[in-house]
Protein backbone atom coordinates (compact mmCIF):
# COMPACT_ATOMS: atom_id res chain seq x y z
CA UNK A 1 0.00 0.00 0.00
CA UNK A 2 1.86 3.31 -1.00
CA UNK A 3 1.97 6.42 0.81
CA UNK A 4 -0.26 8.48 -1.30
CA UNK A 5 -2.89 6.10 -1.04
CA UNK A 6 -2.80 6.49 2.91
CA UNK A 7 -2.82 9.99 2.48
CA UNK A 8 -5.59 9.69 0.58
CA UNK A 9 -7.68 7.91 2.44
CA UNK A 10 -6.86 9.61 5.47
CA UNK A 11 -8.43 13.29 3.80
CA UNK A 12 -11.32 11.66 2.37
CA UNK A 13 -11.70 10.57 6.11
CA UNK A 14 -10.86 13.60 7.24
CA UNK A 15 -13.23 15.60 4.58
CA UNK A 16 -16.64 13.64 6.18
CA UNK A 17 -15.80 14.03 9.63
CA UNK A 18 -15.42 17.93 8.89
CA UNK A 19 -18.84 17.68 7.10
CA UNK A 20 -20.41 15.77 9.80
CA UNK A 21 -19.05 18.23 12.14
CA UNK A 22 -20.88 20.82 10.03
CA UNK A 23 -24.03 19.39 9.45
CA UNK A 24 -24.51 18.84 13.45
CA UNK A 25 -23.59 22.02 14.09
CA UNK A 26 -26.40 23.21 11.63
CA UNK A 27 -29.27 21.45 13.10
CA UNK A 28 -28.62 20.62 16.57
CA UNK A 29 -26.38 23.73 17.97
CA UNK A 30 -28.20 26.37 15.89
CA UNK A 31 -31.07 27.41 17.96
CA UNK A 32 -28.83 27.11 20.93
CA UNK A 33 -26.58 29.41 20.23
CA UNK A 34 -28.98 31.87 19.29
CA UNK A 35 -30.48 31.65 22.01
CA UNK A 36 -27.89 33.53 24.07
CA UNK A 37 -28.48 36.13 21.55
CA UNK A 38 -31.89 36.90 22.03
CA UNK A 39 -32.27 40.28 22.47
CA UNK A 40 -29.23 40.97 19.90
CA UNK A 41 -30.74 43.27 16.96
CA UNK A 42 -27.96 41.99 14.25
CA UNK A 43 -28.76 38.01 15.54
CA UNK A 44 -32.19 39.23 15.37
CA UNK A 45 -32.80 40.99 12.02
CA UNK A 46 -30.38 38.19 10.70
CA UNK A 47 -32.57 35.46 11.78
CA UNK A 48 -35.77 37.54 10.11
CA UNK A 49 -34.37 37.49 7.11
CA UNK A 50 -33.62 33.97 6.75
CA UNK A 51 -36.06 32.83 8.62
CA UNK A 52 -37.15 30.09 7.16
CA UNK A 53 -35.93 26.52 8.60
CA UNK A 54 -34.29 25.73 5.06
CA UNK A 55 -31.04 24.16 4.82
CA UNK A 56 -29.54 27.20 2.89
CA UNK A 57 -31.20 29.38 5.40
CA UNK A 58 -29.39 27.54 8.51
CA UNK A 59 -26.30 27.88 6.63
CA UNK A 60 -26.29 31.49 6.72
CA UNK A 61 -27.63 31.83 10.39
CA UNK A 62 -24.76 29.57 11.07
CA UNK A 63 -22.60 31.61 9.17
CA UNK A 64 -23.71 34.81 11.27
CA UNK A 65 -22.51 32.35 14.59
CA UNK A 66 -18.88 31.44 13.10
CA UNK A 67 -18.51 35.19 12.30
CA UNK A 68 -19.36 36.59 15.50
CA UNK A 69 -17.65 33.57 17.62
CA UNK A 70 -14.82 33.69 15.61
CA UNK A 71 -13.93 37.69 15.67
CA UNK A 72 -15.37 38.52 19.26
CA UNK A 73 -13.43 41.44 19.51
CA UNK A 74 -13.95 43.21 16.56
CA UNK A 75 -17.85 42.64 16.90
CA UNK A 76 -17.95 44.03 20.29
CA UNK A 77 -15.57 46.95 18.97
CA UNK A 78 -18.37 48.00 16.36
CA UNK A 79 -20.96 47.60 19.24
CA UNK A 80 -22.75 44.70 17.04
CA UNK A 81 -22.50 42.45 20.45
CA UNK A 82 -21.89 43.22 23.95
CA UNK A 83 -19.25 41.17 26.05
CA UNK A 84 -22.14 40.39 28.37
CA UNK A 85 -23.64 38.45 25.52
CA UNK A 86 -21.08 36.51 24.46
CA UNK A 87 -19.80 35.45 28.19
CA UNK A 88 -23.00 33.85 28.38
CA UNK A 89 -22.05 31.40 25.15
CA UNK A 90 -20.68 27.94 26.81
CA UNK A 91 -17.27 27.66 26.02
CA UNK A 92 -18.32 23.40 24.36
CA UNK A 93 -21.04 25.18 22.44
CA UNK A 94 -18.84 27.84 21.36
CA UNK A 95 -16.53 25.04 20.01
CA UNK A 96 -19.17 23.53 18.00
CA UNK A 97 -19.38 26.33 15.78
CA UNK A 98 -15.75 27.14 15.65
CA UNK A 99 -13.64 24.23 15.18
CA UNK A 100 -15.18 22.70 12.71
CA UNK A 101 -13.99 25.56 10.21
CA UNK A 102 -10.24 25.60 12.30
CA UNK A 103 -10.46 22.08 11.29
CA UNK A 104 -11.43 23.37 7.70
CA UNK A 105 -7.42 25.30 7.52
CA UNK A 106 -6.04 21.66 8.14
CA UNK A 107 -8.23 20.63 5.12
CA UNK A 108 -7.23 22.85 2.83
CA UNK A 109 -3.58 23.07 3.58
CA UNK A 110 -3.74 19.15 3.50
CA UNK A 111 -5.49 19.36 0.07
CA UNK A 112 -2.84 21.89 -1.23
CA UNK A 113 -0.07 19.55 -0.33
CA UNK A 114 -2.56 16.22 -1.85
CA UNK A 115 -2.95 18.12 -5.12
CA UNK A 116 1.38 19.39 -5.31
CA UNK A 117 2.04 15.69 -4.26
CA UNK A 118 -0.36 14.20 -7.13
CA UNK A 119 1.29 16.82 -10.02
CA UNK A 120 4.53 16.78 -8.98
CA UNK A 121 4.39 13.01 -8.60
CA UNK A 122 2.93 12.36 -11.79
CA UNK A 123 0.44 10.20 -10.06
CA UNK A 124 -2.74 9.06 -12.34
CA UNK A 125 -5.96 8.66 -10.90
CA UNK B 1 -28.72 15.56 -51.41
CA UNK B 2 -31.04 16.98 -49.10
CA UNK B 3 -29.81 18.53 -45.74
CA UNK B 4 -31.23 18.64 -42.51
CA UNK B 5 -31.58 21.37 -39.62
CA UNK B 6 -31.69 21.16 -36.08
CA UNK B 7 -34.22 24.11 -34.95
CA UNK B 8 -32.73 25.59 -31.96
CA UNK B 9 -35.00 28.25 -30.94
CA UNK B 10 -38.66 29.12 -31.16
CA UNK B 11 -39.85 30.40 -34.31
CA UNK B 12 -42.69 30.04 -36.55
CA UNK B 13 -43.15 28.29 -39.68
CA UNK B 14 -42.65 30.74 -42.43
CA UNK B 15 -39.96 32.26 -40.55
CA UNK B 16 -37.87 29.26 -40.34
CA UNK B 17 -38.96 28.02 -44.18
CA UNK B 18 -38.03 31.80 -45.31
CA UNK B 19 -34.30 31.71 -43.59
CA UNK B 20 -33.60 28.25 -44.82
CA UNK B 21 -34.81 28.44 -48.27
CA UNK B 22 -34.06 32.20 -49.18
CA UNK B 23 -36.66 34.97 -49.68
CA UNK B 24 -38.12 33.90 -52.49
CA UNK B 25 -37.82 29.90 -53.55
CA UNK B 26 -39.88 28.75 -56.18
CA UNK B 27 -43.31 27.47 -56.02
CA UNK B 28 -42.41 24.01 -56.83
CA UNK B 29 -39.43 23.87 -54.23
CA UNK B 30 -41.93 25.86 -51.57
CA UNK B 31 -44.32 22.97 -52.01
CA UNK B 32 -41.48 20.18 -51.81
CA UNK B 33 -40.16 21.88 -48.39
CA UNK B 34 -43.90 22.16 -46.87
CA UNK B 35 -44.40 18.21 -47.85
CA UNK B 36 -40.91 17.31 -46.75
CA UNK B 37 -41.82 19.17 -43.23
CA UNK B 38 -45.18 18.15 -42.82
CA UNK B 39 -44.50 16.47 -39.21
CA UNK B 40 -43.75 20.13 -37.62
CA UNK B 41 -46.75 22.22 -36.28
CA UNK B 42 -48.60 24.41 -38.07
CA UNK B 43 -47.70 27.36 -36.45
CA UNK B 44 -44.72 27.68 -34.08
CA UNK B 45 -41.62 25.35 -34.32
CA UNK B 46 -40.28 24.27 -31.26
CA UNK B 47 -36.47 23.99 -30.48
CA UNK B 48 -35.19 20.46 -31.63
CA UNK B 49 -37.27 19.77 -33.99
CA UNK B 50 -35.74 18.23 -37.31
CA UNK B 51 -36.47 20.15 -40.52
CA UNK B 52 -35.55 18.92 -43.87
CA UNK B 53 -34.45 20.71 -46.38
CA UNK B 54 -35.05 19.91 -50.32
CA UNK B 55 -31.47 20.00 -52.46
CA UNK B 56 -31.93 22.64 -55.24
CA UNK B 57 -32.90 20.90 -58.07
CA UNK B 58 -35.13 18.10 -56.99
CA UNK B 59 -38.40 18.58 -56.40
CA UNK B 60 -39.93 15.34 -55.52
CA UNK B 61 -38.87 12.91 -52.79
CA UNK B 62 -36.12 10.48 -52.82
CA UNK B 63 -35.83 7.86 -51.08
CA UNK B 64 -32.98 9.37 -48.84
CA UNK B 65 -35.59 12.70 -47.78
CA UNK B 66 -38.18 9.94 -47.19
CA UNK B 67 -35.18 8.42 -44.62
CA UNK B 68 -34.99 11.54 -43.16
CA UNK B 69 -38.59 12.47 -42.43
CA UNK B 70 -38.98 9.18 -41.08
CA UNK B 71 -36.54 10.46 -38.40
CA UNK B 72 -38.12 13.59 -37.98
CA UNK B 73 -41.11 11.83 -37.25
CA UNK B 74 -39.43 9.98 -34.55
CA UNK B 75 -37.68 13.10 -33.16
CA UNK B 76 -40.96 15.17 -32.88
CA UNK B 77 -42.98 12.07 -31.43
CA UNK B 78 -40.13 11.85 -28.61
CA UNK B 79 -40.29 16.16 -28.72
CA UNK B 80 -44.02 15.62 -27.98
CA UNK B 81 -44.01 13.39 -24.77
CA UNK B 82 -41.90 15.81 -23.32
CA UNK B 83 -42.37 19.55 -24.47
CA UNK B 84 -38.96 20.91 -22.39
CA UNK B 85 -36.48 18.18 -23.55
CA UNK B 86 -35.73 20.01 -26.98
CA UNK B 87 -35.01 23.33 -25.81
CA UNK B 88 -33.44 21.13 -22.70
CA UNK B 89 -31.20 19.72 -25.47
CA UNK B 90 -30.81 23.19 -27.00
CA UNK B 91 -29.71 24.77 -23.81
CA UNK B 92 -28.01 21.56 -22.54
CA UNK B 93 -24.53 22.72 -22.34
CA UNK B 94 -24.90 26.75 -21.16
CA UNK B 95 -27.62 24.99 -19.04
CA UNK B 96 -25.44 22.43 -17.31
CA UNK B 97 -22.43 25.27 -17.52
CA UNK B 98 -24.10 27.39 -15.54
CA UNK B 99 -25.38 24.51 -12.94
CA UNK B 100 -21.57 23.86 -12.79
CA UNK B 101 -20.56 27.40 -11.87
CA UNK B 102 -23.95 27.82 -9.31
CA UNK B 103 -24.12 24.55 -7.53
CA UNK B 104 -20.98 25.49 -5.82
CA UNK B 105 -22.49 27.53 -3.58
CA UNK B 106 -22.65 25.87 -0.21
CA UNK B 107 -23.40 22.37 -1.40
CA UNK B 108 -21.07 22.55 -4.31
CA UNK B 109 -21.01 20.16 -6.95
CA UNK B 110 -17.73 19.00 -8.33
CA UNK B 111 -17.88 18.10 -12.55
CA UNK B 112 -14.08 17.86 -13.47
CA UNK B 113 -15.13 14.94 -15.41
CA UNK B 114 -17.61 16.82 -17.30
CA UNK B 115 -15.43 19.78 -17.76
CA UNK B 116 -12.83 16.89 -19.64
CA UNK B 117 -15.31 16.11 -21.35
CA UNK B 118 -16.57 19.56 -22.72
CA UNK B 119 -12.82 20.16 -23.81
CA UNK B 120 -12.50 17.04 -25.74
CA UNK B 121 -15.81 18.37 -27.58
CA UNK B 122 -14.35 21.72 -28.47
CA UNK B 123 -11.04 19.87 -29.27
CA UNK B 124 -13.00 18.00 -32.44
CA UNK B 125 -14.61 20.82 -33.15
CA UNK B 126 -11.90 23.09 -33.23
CA UNK B 127 -11.12 20.11 -36.18
CA UNK B 128 -13.61 20.67 -37.87
CA UNK B 129 -13.29 24.23 -38.07
CA UNK B 130 -9.78 23.27 -39.57
CA UNK B 131 -10.83 21.39 -41.83
CA UNK B 132 -13.42 23.63 -43.20
CA UNK B 133 -10.43 26.59 -43.13
CA UNK B 134 -8.27 24.16 -45.15
CA UNK B 135 -10.65 23.25 -48.16
CA UNK B 136 -11.05 26.98 -48.36
CA UNK B 137 -7.87 27.47 -48.65
CA UNK B 138 -7.37 24.91 -51.59
CA UNK B 139 -5.54 22.70 -49.39
CA UNK B 140 -7.89 19.79 -49.47
CA UNK B 141 -10.20 18.14 -52.30
CA UNK B 142 -13.85 18.11 -51.66
CA UNK B 143 -14.14 13.70 -51.47
CA UNK B 144 -11.11 13.87 -48.51
CA UNK B 145 -12.93 17.10 -47.21
CA UNK B 146 -16.22 14.81 -47.05
CA UNK B 147 -14.65 11.97 -45.88
CA UNK B 148 -12.81 13.68 -42.91
CA UNK B 149 -15.51 15.89 -41.85
CA UNK B 150 -18.04 12.62 -41.78
CA UNK B 151 -14.87 11.16 -39.41
CA UNK B 152 -15.10 13.78 -37.07
CA UNK B 153 -18.85 14.13 -36.90
CA UNK B 154 -18.97 10.43 -36.13
CA UNK B 155 -16.35 11.44 -33.18
CA UNK B 156 -18.62 14.11 -32.28
CA UNK B 157 -21.68 12.23 -32.36
CA UNK B 158 -19.87 9.40 -29.96
CA UNK B 159 -18.50 12.62 -27.62
CA UNK B 160 -22.44 14.16 -27.70
CA UNK B 161 -23.51 10.31 -26.61
CA UNK B 162 -21.59 9.99 -23.50
CA UNK B 163 -19.61 11.91 -21.42
CA UNK B 164 -17.01 9.34 -20.73
CA UNK B 165 -12.88 9.52 -21.35
CA UNK B 166 -10.80 9.75 -18.21
CA UNK B 167 -7.74 10.93 -18.80
CA UNK B 168 -7.74 12.61 -22.10
CA UNK B 169 -5.62 15.90 -20.68
CA UNK B 170 -7.01 17.60 -23.09
CA UNK B 171 -7.31 21.44 -22.78
CA UNK B 172 -9.06 24.32 -23.64
CA UNK B 173 -11.08 27.37 -22.99
CA UNK B 174 -13.71 27.06 -25.90
CA UNK B 175 -17.13 28.55 -24.99
CA UNK B 176 -20.45 26.25 -24.58
CA UNK B 177 -21.72 28.72 -26.77
CA UNK B 178 -19.38 27.59 -29.82
CA UNK B 179 -20.18 23.85 -28.61
CA UNK B 180 -23.59 24.66 -29.17
CA UNK B 181 -23.23 26.47 -32.50
CA UNK B 182 -21.76 23.63 -34.02
CA UNK B 183 -23.98 21.29 -32.90
CA UNK B 184 -27.34 23.09 -33.59
CA UNK B 185 -26.77 25.66 -36.12
CA UNK B 186 -24.90 23.22 -38.67
CA UNK B 187 -26.47 20.97 -41.14
CA UNK B 188 -25.93 17.90 -40.24
CA UNK B 189 -25.07 14.76 -42.01
CA UNK B 190 -27.43 11.64 -42.81
CA UNK B 191 -24.74 9.70 -40.48
CA UNK B 192 -25.37 12.22 -37.43
CA UNK B 193 -29.43 12.23 -37.67
CA UNK B 194 -29.37 8.11 -36.23
CA UNK B 195 -27.72 9.42 -32.97
CA UNK B 196 -30.00 12.41 -32.86
CA UNK B 197 -33.14 10.82 -31.32
CA UNK B 198 -30.93 8.95 -29.27
CA UNK B 199 -29.19 11.71 -27.92
CA UNK B 200 -32.47 13.30 -27.22
CA UNK B 201 -33.84 10.25 -24.70
CA UNK B 202 -30.28 10.79 -23.32
CA UNK B 203 -30.46 14.22 -22.59
CA UNK B 204 -34.02 13.74 -21.45
CA UNK B 205 -33.11 11.67 -18.96
CA UNK B 206 -30.13 13.67 -17.72
CA UNK B 207 -32.67 16.72 -17.73
CA UNK B 208 -34.81 15.13 -15.72
CA UNK B 209 -32.36 14.30 -13.11
CA UNK B 210 -31.60 17.40 -12.80
CA UNK B 211 -35.34 18.58 -12.89
CA UNK B 212 -35.20 16.53 -9.33
CA UNK B 213 -34.91 18.13 -6.05
CA UNK B 214 -32.70 21.01 -4.75
CA UNK B 215 -29.71 19.09 -5.06
CA UNK B 216 -28.92 20.03 -9.05
CA UNK B 217 -25.00 19.58 -8.95
CA UNK B 218 -25.19 16.15 -7.25
CA UNK B 219 -27.52 15.02 -9.66
CA UNK B 220 -25.25 16.42 -11.95
CA UNK B 221 -22.42 14.35 -10.96
CA UNK B 222 -24.04 11.30 -10.43
CA UNK B 223 -25.28 11.61 -14.30
CA UNK B 224 -21.98 12.34 -15.42
CA UNK B 225 -20.64 9.29 -13.14
CA UNK B 226 -23.44 7.19 -14.35
CA UNK B 227 -22.03 8.04 -17.81
CA UNK B 228 -18.76 6.98 -17.64
CA UNK B 229 -19.49 3.73 -16.28
CA UNK B 230 -22.33 3.20 -18.70
CA UNK B 231 -19.84 3.80 -22.08
CA UNK B 232 -17.17 1.76 -20.47
CA UNK B 233 -20.22 -1.46 -19.46
CA UNK B 234 -21.48 -0.83 -23.05
CA UNK B 235 -18.43 -1.16 -24.75
CA UNK B 236 -17.82 -4.69 -23.28
CA UNK B 237 -14.99 -3.51 -21.89
CA UNK B 238 -14.85 -5.46 -18.49
CA UNK B 239 -11.77 -4.33 -16.93
CA UNK B 240 -12.63 -0.43 -17.89
CA UNK B 241 -16.61 -1.28 -16.97
CA UNK B 242 -14.97 -2.41 -13.19
CA UNK B 243 -12.63 0.06 -12.78
CA UNK B 244 -15.11 2.87 -14.41
CA UNK B 245 -17.23 2.07 -11.76
CA UNK B 246 -14.96 1.96 -8.69
CA UNK B 247 -13.51 5.23 -9.75
CA UNK B 248 -16.51 7.20 -10.82
CA UNK B 249 -18.13 6.39 -7.68
CA UNK B 250 -15.30 7.35 -5.48
CA UNK B 251 -15.08 10.47 -7.41
CA UNK B 252 -18.18 11.04 -6.62
CA UNK B 253 -18.55 10.45 -3.46
CA UNK B 254 -15.43 12.60 -3.41
CA UNK B 255 -16.45 15.45 -5.45
CA UNK B 256 -19.83 15.88 -3.78
CA UNK B 257 -18.51 16.07 0.02
CA UNK B 258 -15.33 17.77 -1.15
CA UNK B 259 -17.87 20.45 -2.90
CA UNK B 260 -20.01 20.44 0.24
CA UNK B 261 -17.20 21.26 2.94
CA UNK B 262 -15.48 23.67 0.42
CA UNK B 263 -18.67 25.85 0.00
CA UNK B 264 -18.78 26.47 3.31
CA UNK B 265 -15.31 26.71 4.22
CA UNK B 266 -15.20 28.94 0.98
CA UNK B 267 -18.24 30.81 2.38
CA UNK B 268 -16.89 31.74 5.85
CA UNK B 269 -13.46 32.46 4.66
CA UNK B 270 -14.79 35.23 1.84
CA UNK B 271 -16.98 36.56 4.52
CA UNK B 272 -14.74 37.26 7.03
CA UNK B 273 -12.18 38.48 4.25
CA UNK B 274 -14.60 40.79 3.13
CA UNK B 275 -15.37 41.97 6.39
CA UNK B 276 -11.86 42.62 7.71
CA UNK B 277 -9.89 44.00 4.62
CA UNK B 278 -13.15 45.56 2.20
CA UNK B 279 -14.51 46.32 5.69
CA UNK B 280 -17.97 45.20 4.47
CA UNK B 281 -21.18 45.45 6.93
CA UNK B 282 -23.28 43.07 8.32
CA UNK B 283 -26.12 44.42 6.45
CA UNK B 284 -26.45 44.64 3.10
CA UNK B 285 -25.83 42.07 0.47
CA UNK B 286 -22.21 42.86 -0.11
CA UNK B 287 -21.39 40.19 2.65
CA UNK B 288 -23.67 37.53 1.10
CA UNK B 289 -22.12 37.88 -2.31
CA UNK B 290 -18.73 37.79 -0.58
CA UNK B 291 -20.28 34.00 0.72
CA UNK B 292 -21.54 33.08 -2.59
CA UNK B 293 -18.19 34.25 -4.38
CA UNK B 294 -16.11 32.79 -2.08
CA UNK B 295 -18.45 29.20 -1.35
CA UNK B 296 -18.58 28.86 -5.17
CA UNK B 297 -15.07 29.44 -5.70
CA UNK B 298 -13.58 26.75 -3.01
CA UNK B 299 -16.60 24.44 -3.49
CA UNK B 300 -15.62 23.79 -7.10
CA UNK B 301 -11.93 23.33 -6.28
CA UNK B 302 -13.11 21.36 -3.15
CA UNK B 303 -14.89 18.77 -5.18
CA UNK B 304 -12.88 18.80 -8.04
CA UNK B 305 -9.49 17.67 -5.93
CA UNK B 306 -11.32 15.80 -3.03
CA UNK B 307 -13.10 13.87 -6.22
CA UNK B 308 -9.75 13.46 -7.41
CA UNK B 309 -8.64 11.53 -4.28
CA UNK B 310 -11.71 9.63 -4.09
CA UNK B 311 -11.08 8.55 -7.63
CA UNK B 312 -7.66 7.28 -7.37
CA UNK B 313 -8.96 5.74 -3.92
CA UNK B 314 -12.08 4.03 -6.26
CA UNK B 315 -9.21 3.23 -8.59
CA UNK B 316 -7.16 1.40 -5.95
CA UNK B 317 -10.20 -0.86 -4.46
CA UNK B 318 -11.63 -3.77 -6.43
CA UNK B 319 -14.27 -6.28 -5.87
CA UNK B 320 -13.15 -10.00 -5.89
CA UNK B 321 -15.91 -12.26 -5.18
CA UNK B 322 -17.86 -9.68 -2.92
CA UNK B 323 -14.53 -9.17 -1.28
CA UNK B 324 -12.81 -6.03 -1.00
CA UNK B 325 -8.96 -6.06 -1.60
CA UNK B 326 -6.74 -3.28 -2.45
CA UNK B 327 -5.59 -3.37 -6.11
CA UNK B 328 -1.70 -4.09 -6.27
CA UNK B 329 0.34 -1.25 -7.75
CA UNK B 330 1.05 -2.91 -10.61
CA UNK B 331 -1.98 -4.58 -11.82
Amino acid sequence: MDLFFVYATLLIILTFVILGLMLFAEHRKLEELESYFSKNTVVLEHKRKWGRNHRFARFHRMGLMIDILSMPKRYVKKGLVTEAELGCVPLALKRWAVWPYRLCHIWALALLIGGVWRRWGGIEI
Amino acid sequence: MAQSYINDRTTDYHSLKSRLMGSAPSRQRSEHFDVLNRHLRPGLVTPGQLVIIPDSHSVSCSGEEAWLMRHAQEVRRHLDMNSSTGKALIGNYDLLQSFMASTSIGIGSATSAWARHLNEVAQTLEDIERLHQRLKDGALDRDAFIQQRQALFRRLDLQLQGAARFGTGLQGNESLKKVLGISTKSYLHKGEIAGYAQRIRETAQMSKWLGKGTYLGVALDVGVAGLEIKEACVARRETQCRRAKYVETGRLVGAVSGAAVGGKYGAAFARRACDVVLGVSLKGNARLACAIIGGAGAGYVGGSEVGDFGGFIGGKIMEIDGVFIFQPEDA
